[in-house]
């Protein structure tokens, strides 16, 4: 009788201490401590990030269009219609979505290469002991720190066929014959990269400046009484020594990318040509100017999951390797 | 295997406050497959110096030699050198077996099967072949320093460079391997120059042991010749622990004495030609100081030194007593019979043959102990002094 | 969005007595009511606004704040004002908004009883423009101010270039573009930036089609006639070499600077880009002259007008008040004051008796150029087809400027848009 009274107890102490924050009293003072710094910050990561993508997530799944855009709760369930309809290929939405998402992917690989490239280089160049490599660093920085739309409408002046400075220059020094489109056929999403590439580029150079500052220097000695080149060195120390500080900035500009809007939403005008339009862009053209918001969520969901799904499988096959191995 | 020769050697480097003189006009001989060590406190320039046998640094003047091939201006890779780091400085990124064929994959032209196969001989021989697979992250720091050791040994260089390579281990590792690279040393015959401040390393791994300071060559010679004829003072207070004790002494050529405030010893018969001034340093190893129990009974009674004890180290097998005489502070290291405590009065012997006198203002040697610096010279050595 | 407080109002206008005196007069309707109100932003607007509801208060006691909204981003912003029906009383509406932003709910019904009777009587307006304004049977707004894309012409440059006359129809075009030996271009038109299906809507009501068919229940661009005028347009750079290539990127502002700086001796466009024309030194209204855009094939004339109008949103807690500003700024001289200022012609039909509209070109927009006049259709989905159209016939006329234009792209372009159009509707 005594051993069941004081089990009863026990479990209504449990109960208690389970009903509120179960895994909270499990936690020791410091670890308290961290919880209520970190309180405000998830509370804005909800507000800001989550509850858009359940609420998007949620109105995928029903008929909101203009007629309910007042009263979406109102708007009828719809199951997984919105998403066959923007899927079908053979329609012409579908077939727009699909084409943008190939934009996307060549939008989101075709920034990283020259982003990357252009970063590395910039950072090695830095790395290098020069005069002036300080003054260089900052005016290295400055398409980065630039406001992004300014940035954009000055390139969008310089890529114009007849009047742009681009097609000047090239024209005058003999690279090409004819004016170029730059900003409208298919060239559009080449110029879309190169621009998004110039804005971006000097953030991956910081961080492969950052890298390449961290490599010691002793293991370009032991390279050099190994017999490496500099190529070599380059290719098997200082690359393979990126490569946590790599496996970030890929992993970020693809990302930062693929649901990058301002780009090409600046960059191209108010009648983006079809070739630029990537799915972000077509997201909102379709979703915004057509009050399709039932349809306009289903694709933003479809992005979300792309973009996801390219983000584990990179980061399960290449970061996870050698990030969590070489980084220390 | 190549005889290295560094001939006036010379490397400043320009800073912000002027130039700083890193190595002054180096002259050294390595013998092909000698093992040369270089010692002294830091800064004293033996790193530099060796970064410049292995073309890490350009030579500001002089010229560096390999056998009769001029390499002053070559590349490193163009020396064919090994060199072992005091980090280490394995690849982090790549596999022991990687990191050790790096060396034949950039610097040969052998397949692949042949560079595979040196690596695992050496690495049997290293004992280190079921670490091979594993990156160095994964290794203990003992286990880092054999892969970057097995590293230098599978190029088969014709010169070994080690750059404190025992520093990072701990004493009881640091031991074992002193006498493992000594062995391993000898059964490759590659002439290896070895850089140290710890003179520990610097008496028993090398077959001769290169003391600089300032940038400058104090002395080259067999342990044992810096150890017992140091050519300068700074040699004779490097070498050796605790360190010999340095006297300040009044020379009386009258009286055939030296003196100061507290004792007062007759010039060593051998010394007395060579003596001239009126101030000399006298140094005296702690082990060849001897405390005097029965002071009637001793045999030379005149020469005893009364002092003060001021605190005793017992180290076990012997015991640092640290002495006051005349204000200087004297190091006997003694058997201990005695129990001698701080505070306690007790005489000390300091046999006149084992007194080495230097120059006050030089610090230059002009008398050694009669210590015999190799057993085959001992009867030669006893009795007078020799510069080496 | 610049908001005006009424603290900024009554300094800026120096209206301290205007406010007393409006305390004082205010026959007690209007006595301390404030209305919200919203316009798209333009030159000129502001000193409007502020001079217009300073002498507005002074009549009723109704207080005006109002502020601004840039093209680019007003739709996103009445989009939000109306899924949470917040906002402004009275707010400027686009007419091609209309269906979608009624359907929403954005609109209050200004025939109903609490703002009929004070709202403008409509009875003055042209048939077209209480077309646009009215949505299944709702009136939604009181048209404001409107335009028809107009022929103009700079006759000196015209004359110079050795062509007569105003083109009558695509082939005089055609020829006369080709004979003409000027150093600039004999004709340009906005390009693909700014909504290029106005162009092809305008062909295509030039070649006898018609966007949607008659009960606005079924695409009908699509057909020859759709057909048609979208090879004339595309054929216009790359038949024809008409149009110059580089106005394919051109949009509102570079049309209107390239025909102020006469690099162009004629375009097709609206009342603004005279006013772009005039406000250049040393030019006159006198130098141009207007007439309704080339005819097609068959003699069909047809060009775009645009319209805004000004609408209540349905949860206003004062729609007389609203209706009154409404009303106020239907006079003739308000109404032609706005219209002017932002280069458009006055709905209220007396406002071309005032000073700005003194002049024969105005007269030319209103009695040749109105009549052939038509818009985009008011029908729920719109907004979707007019994306889509915009979209393909901005793919087919930069394809043609790039040389990636193909036989049947055309039909298939058009296809795809009536199969999206058909889906919509």
């Amino acid at each position: 009788m005594a051993s069941t009274t004081r089990q009863f107890r026990r479990r209504v102490a449990d109960l208690q201490l389970g009903n509120y924050l179960p895994f909270y009293s499990r936690l020791s003072e410091e670890q308290r401590f961290a919880y209520k710094l970190l309180a405000p910050g998830l509370a804005m990561m909800c507000i800001i990030h989550f509850l858009p993508i359940i609420w998007g997530t949620l109105i995928s799944f029903m008929g909101v269009d203009s007629t309910y855009a007042r009263q979406w709760h109102n708007a009828p369930f719809v199951g997984l219609e919105n998403y066959l309809y923007v899927l079908d290929p053979r329609t012409v939405i579908g077939g727009r979505f699909w084409f943008s998402i190939r934009q996307t992917v060549i939008f989101a690989v075709g920034s990283l290469v020259v982003t990357y490239v252009l970063g590395l280089t910039a950072a090695l160049v830095l790395n290098q002991k020069f005069k002036g490599r300080f003054v260089a660093r900052t005016l290295l920085l400055l398409p980065w720190v630039a406001p992004v739309v300014v940035t954009l409408l000055i390139w969008r002046m310089m890529f114009q066929q007849q009047s742009g400075i681009i097609n000047n220059i090239l024209l005058s020094i003999g690279i090409i014959d004819e004016p170029i489109y730059w900003l409208i056929g298919d060239n559009t999403i080449w110029t879309l990269v190169l621009t998004h590439s110039w804005t971006q580029f000097p953030l991956v150079m910081i961080m492969l400046y950052a890298g390449l500052q961290g490599i010691p220097q002793q293991l370009y000695e032991a390279a050099s009484i190994d017999g490496a080149s500099r190529w070599q060195k380059f290719r098997y120390v200082t690359f393979p020594q990126l490569k946590p500080v790599s496996a970030v900035v890929v992993l970020l500009v693809m990302l930062w990318t693929m649901i990058n809007f301002t780009a090409p939403y600046v960059l191209l005008g108010a009648q983006p040509p079809r070739a630029g339009q990537v799915g972000i862009l077509y997201i909102y053209e379709f979703a915004f100017s057509n009050f399709q918001f039932g349809r306009g969520a289903a694709m933003s969901v479809i992005l979300f999951i792309i973009a996801m799904t390219m983000a584990m499988v990179y980061y399960k096959y290449l970061f996870d390797d050698d990030f969590t191995e070489d980084s220390q | 295997m190549a005889r290295v020769i560094v001939d006036d050697l010379t490397k400043e480097y320009n800073s912000p406050g002027g130039s700083i003189l890193a190595v002054d006009e180096l002259n050294l001989e390595i013998d092909d497959g000698e093992f040369v060590v270089f010692v002294g406190p830091s800064g004293c320039g033996k790193s530099t110096t060796l970064r410049c046998i292995a073309g890490l640094e350009t030579v500001t003047d002089g010229t560096l030699h390999f056998g009769d091939e001029d390499v002053t201006d070559q590349k490193p890779k163009e020396r064919n050198i090994a060199m072992v780091f005091q980090n280490y400085a394995l690849y982090p990124h790549m596999t022991s077996r990687e990191n050790m064929a790096f060396g034949l994959k950039m610097s040969t032209d052998l397949s692949k099967d042949v560079i595979d196969e040196r690596v695992e001989d050496t690495a049997e021989m290293m004992g280190i072949k079921e670490l091979l697979a594993d990156k160095p992250k994964a290794l203990s720091g003992g286990q880092q320093q054999r892969v970057a050791l097995g590293r230098a040994i599978v190029r088969d260089p014709e010169v070994f460079l080690m750059d404190e390579p025992l520093s990072n281990l701990d004493a009881k590792l640091r031991a074992q391997m002193r006498t493992e690279l000594q062995q391993l040393q000898s059964e490759l015959d590659v002439t290896t120059v070895y850089v140290t401040h710890d003179q520990t390393e610097a008496m028993t791994m090398g077959d001769r042991i290169v003391v600089l300071n300032d940038g400058k060559l104090q002395q080259v010679g067999t342990p044992l010749e810096c150890y017992h004829r140091p050519a300068n003072r700074f040699v004779a207070g490097f070498l050796g622990s605790p360190p010999m004790n340095f006297l300040e002494v009044d020379v009386d050529l009258e009286s055939g004495t030296l003196s100061n405030s507290a004792f007062s010893l007759p010039i060593p018969e051998s010394a007395v030609d060579d003596v001239s001034g009126s101030k000399l340093t006298l140094g005296i190893r702690p082990e060849h100081v001897s405390l005097v129990d029965a002071v009637e009974t001793h045999a030379e009674p005149d020469h005893l030194i009364e002092t003060e004890v001021t605190v005793t180290e017992p180290m076990g097998d012997i015991t640092n007593v640290y002495l006051d005489v005349g204000g200087e502070s004297l190091t006997v290291t003694s058997d201990d019979r005695l129990g001698v405590r701080g505070g306690d009065t007790v005489h000390i012997h300091v046999p006149a043959a084992k007194i080495h006198l230097f120059d006050a203002e030089s610090g230059e040697a002009i008398k050694h102990s009669d210590e015999p610096i190799d057993s085959t010279r001992i009867a030669e050595a006893s009795g007078h002094a020799e510069t080496a | 969005m610049r908001e005006h407080t009424r603290r900024k109002v009554l300094a800026t206008t120096g209206a301290v007595s205007a406010f007393s005196l409006a305390g004082c007069i205010s026959d007690g309707n209007g006595d301390g009511t404030t209305i919200e109100t919203r316009y798209m932003d333009a030159p000129g607007a502001e000193e409007y606004f502020e001079e217009h509801a300073a002498n507005f208060e002074e009549e009723t006691g109704i207080h005006v704040e109002f502020e601004f909204v840039g093209w680019g981003e007003a739709q996103e912003v009445l989009m939000s004002d109306i899924t949470s029906q917040t906002g402004p009383d009275v707010q400027e509406i686009a007419s091609t908004w209309i269906p979608e932003q009624a359907d929403a709910g954005g609109w209050m019904d200004l025939e109903s009883d609490e703002v009929v009777d004070h709202i403008p009587d409509t009875g003055m307006f042209e048939e077209g423009a209480m077309d646009v304004a009215t949505f299944q049977d709702d009136l939604v707004g009181i048209p404001w101010f409107w335009g028809p894309r107009a022929w103009q012409q700079v006759d000196e440059e015209v004359e110079n270039g050795g062509v007569g006359g105003h083109p009558d129809d695509w082939d005089d075009l055609v020829d006369q573009a080709q004979s003409y030996d000027g150093d600039n271009d004999f004709f340009a038109l906005m390009g693909s930036d700014f909504e290029p299906m106005r162009n092809f809507a305008m062909f295509l009501w030039q070649s006898g089609g018609q966007l949607l068919n008659d009960d606005l229940s079924e695409p009908a661009f699509h057909n020859e006639e759709g057909v048609q005028a979208l090879e004339f347009y595309a054929d216009l750079y790359r038949e024809y070499d008409v149009l110059p290539s580089e106005t394919v990127e051109w949009a509102a502002a570079d049309i209107n600077g390239a025909f102020a700086g006469r690099q162009m001796a004629s375009t097709v466009d609206a009342l603004g880009t005279v006013g772009a024309y005039e406000d250049e030194d040393g030019h006159s209204l006198d130098d141009l002259s207007i007439s309704a855009p080339p005819a097609g094939p068959d003699g069909d004339g047809g060009t775009f007008f645009g319209m805004e109008l000004l609408g209540i949103h349905p949860w206003t807690d004062e729609p007389e008040a609203a209706a009154q500003w409404i009303d106020y700024l239907l006079r003739a001289e308000p109404n032609a004051e706005i219209s002017s200022t932002i280069g458009f012609l006055p709905t209220n039909p007396d406002g071309f008796d005032t000073d700005y509209y003194d002049h024969d070109l105005y007269d030319a927009f209103n009695e040749d150029v109105f009549p052939v006049a038509q818009t985009y259709p008011q029908v729920l989905g719109w907004g979707e087809i007019e994306g889509e159209l915009n979209s393909v016939v901005a793919e087919v006329i930069q394809n043609a400027v790039t040389g990636d234009l193909e036989d049947g792209d055309i039909e298939d372009a058009l296809d795809d848009a009536a199969e999206v159009a058909h889906q919509t509707l």
